[in-house]
């Protein structure tokens, strides 16, 4: 039997899966097609129907896994073979050739701009922009050039420019580029295998009939997302061909599409509106059901945006005129500047071959198919082969995510003998003592970020005025921060004992950085990470002064910050190794099951006395589900059952739960709800939602954590929803729902204990004197006031912080009169430091 | 100078700042404090023995006269 689980497809489901794995204590190899991860999610600008920015969501999960030890990540890759059994599968996965090391490139890009060859399409930007022959495929990991057989000029004839040596290799200092790379089998055995392929747009002949490829302004949904991704080829800006910005659209959503389709034109035509609240939008489509209250208010907020949504069967005419085209519908027409074509979806080519190679059915569309009747939605016909996301069918990111959680847990149930046999610790910590008093040595990196920082500011200029400040030993330049190399190699020589990072967002790229300086051997609060790229060269992207005038201005402020920075450890919490699941439906019984068959207990609580019976209606599914329930020993059902008080935080929660003999106390790790019945008591026995800052919908519905990628987590941490907690749904959906849940409770209590940030509130008891003001606001009830007696018989006051509890969001501080409580690693002071560094002080 | 605020056993304690010479002299004020309804706890630090106590307030009144419940 083996740990590791291969998953194949790196878009959200793929990585969602692995992560999810890798929590769990297994080790994870991924397997992408193309020569980054991401998907077609890394493609996208926004997402319906929360409308976040895609790349600001996805990428810190890519940067999660690139970096995390335990996930082999084969990108440009194809598997061509799974034989074998559940547990112990044999994979062959072919390795595309780049012609470029990836272990060697340093993503420094001097081979681009020497390279003779451009005007290449690219294949990311779906024709829309242009690369040389040797270039990044996009902007996301791994960042490693590579380089295109079809067109550099040495591949093709054997020479390139006058030297015999051509310029790349000369350009290459690492000497990454390999001329002679081939084809590479690499083979390895796993325990289960989930498939994440995804899907494509069908680009048929059908769609010539409305001047796709005749037309230069018709172009498919896929390829105007790169026109409204502010990493695409025009920056965000929507353009024309002719580099006109348009001003009239129109939306075709083709009839046999399914909602997916219908909402992508909602997505697209309101990201249009929002640049450009003049413009004229029709959005032509056929006649869809959206039964998803979040679909519902997406598209009726589209509709309060000045959107005109037309219903029709079919579009008679599209013709250019001129600069425009013109579309006939319904006996009307319209003129428009750029049309939009919503084509169905189909499953990719290598997910489809892959799939066939291995026995499994399709339906008739190519998606990975279902015999008949009754059958779990992310299982296949092959024991141990799991599938998700939009190989089964096209679906909404969220959805696709509850898919991989559910089919993480699968995989978990066939190999939980093997937790952790083939994962590996992560290093020891080798880091510098860092006294207060010693005196600061900062190194300070600045990130080129490709084009992102250097493009704009005077590389040079910065760094010559960043050496001129205080406690500055060192300032360098590094291509890619991201990468870690200058960052770690610099920390070991340990002549520093801070760190500043002119880089990009903290948001999405502070724990991957913070890595890169503990490997270093720099505590990771003694660094500082400065945003240039985000509010300096984009925001001021039109204005080089402006731009590098912040950015001095921010540099100034990063290096007065860490100055008095201090050395902090991570705190560590021990776990409870069972959950709590308030609901019986199937949902709450399949994440029960799922719980127990990772070897960790459950209470399961029901109010009406469902289990006792199984209902005429019940699928097969439900039936036997509550069969193999009465016979699990770690399962301990609580039947007309109810819950009263709840506390506690994430790994450890206390819950009363209020039997018809009497209550009792259950001490558990995380717990899920999954039901919309009212499951807590409404008298003196005490009310978990309150107690756990559960809320409603006007529908009754539990409202989860904001975040396309979390929709079964609540904003408190370790409580989770599922099945018709969150929204209505069939029984298969809701068992799936009930399992991913399953998977975001283990990742939990299956640790021993949790990672804490030190980064929480402080009281400096010399200065509290227990006034209690920052009691009541405290978001998350961590601050308790308590009374101490002094020799002389007086009775003082002072403020408690419970350190698990505490997730550092700086409300008490905000609130105190008296400086007695702050936030560690946000001191006042440093506060008072970077205000003196804008106003000169 | 001792530490005002010691964690014991997971819990926040003051220091009464006072300095006891004697295990027996520090027992006797601590038996005292719980009298009060205050828990005590007792450490001894390079030859002083020093007394922490604590008592959780269950009803809060702000310095403005508001309750906290």
């Amino acid at each position: 039997m083996k740990g590791s689980v291969l998953v194949v497809g790196a878009g959200p489901t793929g990585m969602r899966a692995s992560s999810e794995l890798v929590n769990q204590g297994f080790k994870v190899i991924l397997v992408e097609e193309k020569p980054t991860i991401g998907g077609k999610m890394a493609q996208i600008d926004k997402m319906f129907p929360t409308n976040e920015c895609s790349t600001c969501t996805i990428l810190p999960k890519m940067l999660e896994l690139t970096s995390n030890p335990n996930v082999t990540i084969f990108s440009f890759a194809n598997v061509e073979s799974i034989e074998g059994e559940p547990g112990d599968f044999k994979v062959k996965v072919i390795k595309k050739p780049r012609y470029v090391e990836p272990a060697r490139c340093t993503a420094c890009t001097d081979c681009f701009g020497v390279c003779p060859v451009g005007d290449i399409p690219m294949e990311f930007n779906l024709g829309r922009g242009t690369c040389k022959a040797i270039s990044f495929y996009s902007p996301f990991p791994p960042r490693k050039a590579l380089i295109n057989p079809d067109k550099c000029t040495y591949l093709i004839e054997g020479k390139c420019g006058d030297k015999e040596i051509p310029p790349c290799v000369e350009a290459c200092k690492p000497e990454a580029i390999v001329f002679d790379q081939k084809s590479q089998a690499v083979e390895f055995n796993v325990g289960a295998v989930i498939l994440a392929t995804g899907m494509k747009e069908v680009k048929s002949g059908l769609l010539k009939e409305y001047g796709y490829s005749k037309f230069p302004n018709v172009l498919t949904g896929l390829e105007y997302e790169r026109l409204l991704s502010g990493l695409g080829p025009t920056e965000g800006v929507v353009k024309r061909d002719d580099g006109r910005e348009p001003k009239s659209f129109c939306w075709y959503v083709f009839d046999n599409c399914s909602s997916v389709g219908f909402m992508t034109a909602v997505a697209q035509s309101l990201g249009t509106i929002e640049r450009k609240p003049d413009a004229t939008i029709t959005v032509l489509h056929g006649n869809y059901a959206l039964q998803r209250e979040s679909y519902k208010d997406f598209y009726l907020k589209a509709k309060e945006s000045n959107i005109n949504f037309v219903q029709t069967n079919s579009i008679t005419s599209v013709k250019e005129t001129g600069r425009n085209l013109e579309i006939c519908f319904n006996n009307k027409m319209i003129t428009v500047e750029m049309f939009i074509l919503i084509p169905p979806l189909s499953p990719t080519e290598s997910g489809r071959r892959l799939a066939e190679k291995i026995g499994l059915e399709l339906d008739g569309l190519g998606f990975i198919g279902k015999k008949s009747g009754y059958s779990h939605l992310v299982r296949t016909s092959r024991k141990g082969i799991f599938v998700c996301g939009s190989a089964l069918a096209p679906k909404g990111i969220d959805h696709a995510v509850i898919q991989a959680c559910s089919a993480a847990s699968g995989a978990v149930s066939l190999l939980v003998t093997e937790r952790g046999k083939e994962i590996v610790a992560p290093p020891q910590k080798d880091l510098l003592p860092v006294r207060p008093q010693d005196e600061p040595a900062i190194l300070v990196v600045i990130c080129q970020c490709g084009k992102n920082i250097a493009g704009l500011l005077d590389m040079e200029e910065l760094v010559e005025y960043t050496k001129s400040l205080p406690n500055v030993k060192d300032v360098e330049i590094t291509p890619f921060g991201c990468d870690g190399v200058k960052i770690r190699e610099l920390l070991k020589t340990k002549d520093f004992n801070r760190l500043v990072l002119g880089a990009c967002s903290p948001k999405t790229h502070e724990d991957l950085f913070s890595l890169h300086a503990e490997m270093g051997g720099l505590n990771r609060y003694l660094m500082e990470i400065v945003n240039l790229r985000n509010q300096c060269t984009w925001v001021h992207s039109k204005d080089k002064k402006k731009a590098m005038d912040k950015a001095k201005t921010l540099m100034r402020m990063g290096v007065k910050r860490v100055r008095l920075l201090e050395s902090l450890e991570e705190i560590h919490v021990s776990v409870t190794p069972a959950c709590l699941v308030i609901g019986a439906e199937p949902d709450g019984i399949s994440c029960a099951l799922k719980l127990a068959e990772a070897n960790l207990d459950v209470y399961l609580v029901e109010k009406c006395n469902r289990l006792d019976r199984i209902e005429k209606n019940d699928s097969p599914f439900v039936k036997d589900m509550i069969e193999e329930l009465s016979r699990d020993k770690r399962v301990k059902v609580y039947t007309g059952s109810e819950v009263g008080r709840a506390e506690g935080f994430v790994g450890n929660f206390r819950a009363e739960i209020v039997t018809p003999e009497g209550k009792e106390n259950v001490k558990i790790g995380s717990i899920v709800v999954a039901t919309k019945t009212k499951m807590s008591t409404d008298s003196d026995e005490g009310d978990f939602e309150k107690d756990l800052l559960l809320q409603r919908d006007e529908n009754g519905f539990f409202i989860g954590m904001l975040g396309i990628l979390n929709p079964l987590d609540f904003n408190t941490e370790g409580v989770f929803r599922c099945g018709s907690a969150r929204e209505e749904m069939g029984t298969l959906d809701a068992i799936v729902d009930g399992e991913a849940a399953a998977s975001r409770v283990a990742g939990i209590i299956s640790q021993k204990e949790l990672v804490k940030s030190p980064a929480i509130s402080f009281v400096v008891d010399e200065y509290c004197d227990g006034c209690a003001y920052c009691i009541d606001p405290c978001p998350s009830n961590a601050i308790t006031l308590i009374e101490y007696m002094t020799a002389d018989g007086g009775i003082k006051k002072t403020v408690e912080v419970n350190e698990a509890v505490c997730r550092g969001c700086g409300v008490c501080m905000a609130t105190c009169p008296k400086r007695g409580i702050f936030v560690r690693h946000f001191k006042p002071e440093y506060f008072e430091e970077m205000i003196k560094a804008v106003v000169g002080v | 100078m001792p530490d005002l605020a010691k964690k014991i056993d997971g819990k926040k304690f003051m220091w009464d700042k006072s300095y006891y010479s004697t295990d027996e002299e520090a027992h006797e004020k601590m038996a005292q404090y719980r009298k009060d309804g205050f828990e005590a706890e007792c450490l001894e630090e390079i030859g002083n023995y020093l007394v922490y106590t604590r008592r959780l307030v269950t009803v809060i009144v702000l310095e403005d006269g508001d309750q906290i419940l």
